[in-house]
């Protein structure tokens, strides 16, 4: 049963752990992948692993806060398949585990640019091909930790909570 | 990991027309075993011929949701037969347009009864085959979007969805340890014949003037613009009775098109 036949899906942070899984799930349901990632090494071997099945896929170096990368990302990805289906905003990290009087404005940016900015990015240049398609999914990762809070990496949850806030207003914007 | 629901044994409650046949027919073509059970006989007896037709094993069954003995009687029957049962859906479920100020307590406890207790009920004994053949289970309940938003023109159907959530919530945590899971999805607005009924309520109170003003002023906010039909609701539906959502529990499902945002 093949449910995303011939869809074109990008996968951020494809090609470890839950984004990996993900972009074999979407492999195996027939989506041709874009894995969007910092890591050159695991994301090609993701790509081939896919190719080597049977499947179509794609390995695109992107650090999802850097927005010219996902820029040229989302371009490359439109110019090889003609189009974009699904996004799946899946990249993140998990940052510093200290508490606010100890994380330093560094950190503090840096969570903020790989978790929530990385989302907006990626999500401001998918949607330009979706709406000129009229359609669309975008996927976005928030955790547990968007929803309840407790004494484990305080930035973190901050930035999961934001996802969860911007997947709401996006869907009504 | 498999999205399948091939060879499962499944009961659907108010299975004989609305959202519950909507769920049954989607079963039926993925390759499950599938009861509808509906007070009306003659109902679950169509919906079970339509299914049979396709080639699908179907089965005909009447039941009371609201009444311990007929939910009994319903689930050892199942068990006789088919030997087990893997999934039970508790989808019967009745509405009411009241204004507030008017809602009785018979309006009240007619409601309850039937969607509040019938999916205690249904829970409760269904978990009891569950665990008596061992393996685990699944257990998926019609909660709605008056699960989450209490709506001043159907008070107590919203009383008796926030006790399907509360209950979803409850039994998943008394029956993990049996391997039970237990979910439900919100619908939104659904054509359904419980919509055609609401909508000629609107206009006994006064509240509309024309057919279908009801269902189309309730349904302005729905993001992706348009009413659902119960095959909207089949593939959350199918994905909770199929292994792959072998790690979700006691969670409520939104499948309205974006009207209630959680």
């Amino acid at each position: 049963m093949a449910r995303l036949e011939n869809k074109v899906s990008i996968i951020t942070g494809g090609s470890t752990g839950i984004g990996e899984a993900t972009s074999y799930r979407f492999a195996e349901e027939g989506s041709k992948i874009a894995i969007f990632d910092v890591s050159a090494e695991a994301g090609s071997k993701v790509a081939q692993a896919i190719i080597d099945k049977g499947g179509d896929a794609i390995f695109v170096r992107v650090d999802v806060s850097d927005e010219k990368a996902v820029e040229a990302g989302v371009t490359e990805v439109v110019d090889r398949w003609g189009k974009l289906d699904v996004l799946v905003n899946n990249a993140a990290i998990t940052g510093v585990n200290k508490f606010a009087h100890e994380v330093t404005s560094e950190e503090w940016d840096r969570i903020f640019a790989v978790n929530v900015r990385g989302v907006f990015l990626c999500t401001k240049h998918a949607l330009k091909p979706m709406m000129a398609a009229k359609r669309g999914s975008i996927v976005n990762f928030s955790s547990i930790y968007g929803l309840i809070g407790n004494d484990d990496l305080p930035p973190y949850q901050a930035t999961k909570g934001a996802v969860l806030s911007m997947t709401k207003t996006d869907a009504i914007c | 990991m498999s999205n399948s629901v091939k060879d499962k044994v499944v009961i659907v409650t108010g299975a004989g027309r609305g959202i519950g046949a909507g769920i049954v027919q989607d079963l039926a073509a993925n390759g499950a075993r599938v009861i509808i059970a509906d007070l009306n006989k003659d109902a679950s007896e169509a919906v079970a011929a339509e299914i049979r037709k396709t080639g699908a094993e179907a089965h005909a069954v009447s039941v009371d949701v609201a009444e311990r003995q007929s939910v009994k009687a319903m689930i050892s029957e199942v068990a006789s037969r088919f030997g087990r049962l893997d999934v039970m859906f508790n989808n019967a479920g009745i509405s009411q347009t009241c204004p507030f100020l008017d809602v009785t307590e018979d309006d009240f406890n007619r409601i309850m009864k039937v969607n509040g207790l019938g999916v205690l009920l249904g829970t409760q004994e269904a978990a009891r085959q569950m665990i008596a053949q061992g393996g685990g289970g699944k257990i998926v309940n019609t909660a709605s979007i008056a699960g989450k938003q209490g709506y001043p023109l159907f008070a107590h159907y919203c009383a008796s969805k926030f006790a399907v959530v509360a209950l979803t919530q409850a039994a998943a945590r008394a029956l993990a340890e049996h391997r039970i899971t237990v979910n439900c999805f919100a619908p939104g607005v659904v054509a359904t014949e419980l919509w055609q009924q609401l909508d000629r309520e609107f206009m006994e109170h006064g509240l509309t003037s024309k057919p279908e003003q009801a269902i189309n002023e309730f349904s302005q906010s729905i993001l992706l613009g348009r009413v659902s039909a119960p095959k909207d609701i089949a593939g959350v539906t199918t994905f909770l009775a199929s292994d792959a959502s072998d790690y979700i529990t006691g969670q409520t499902m939104m499948v309205d098109g974006g009207m209630v945002l959680i």
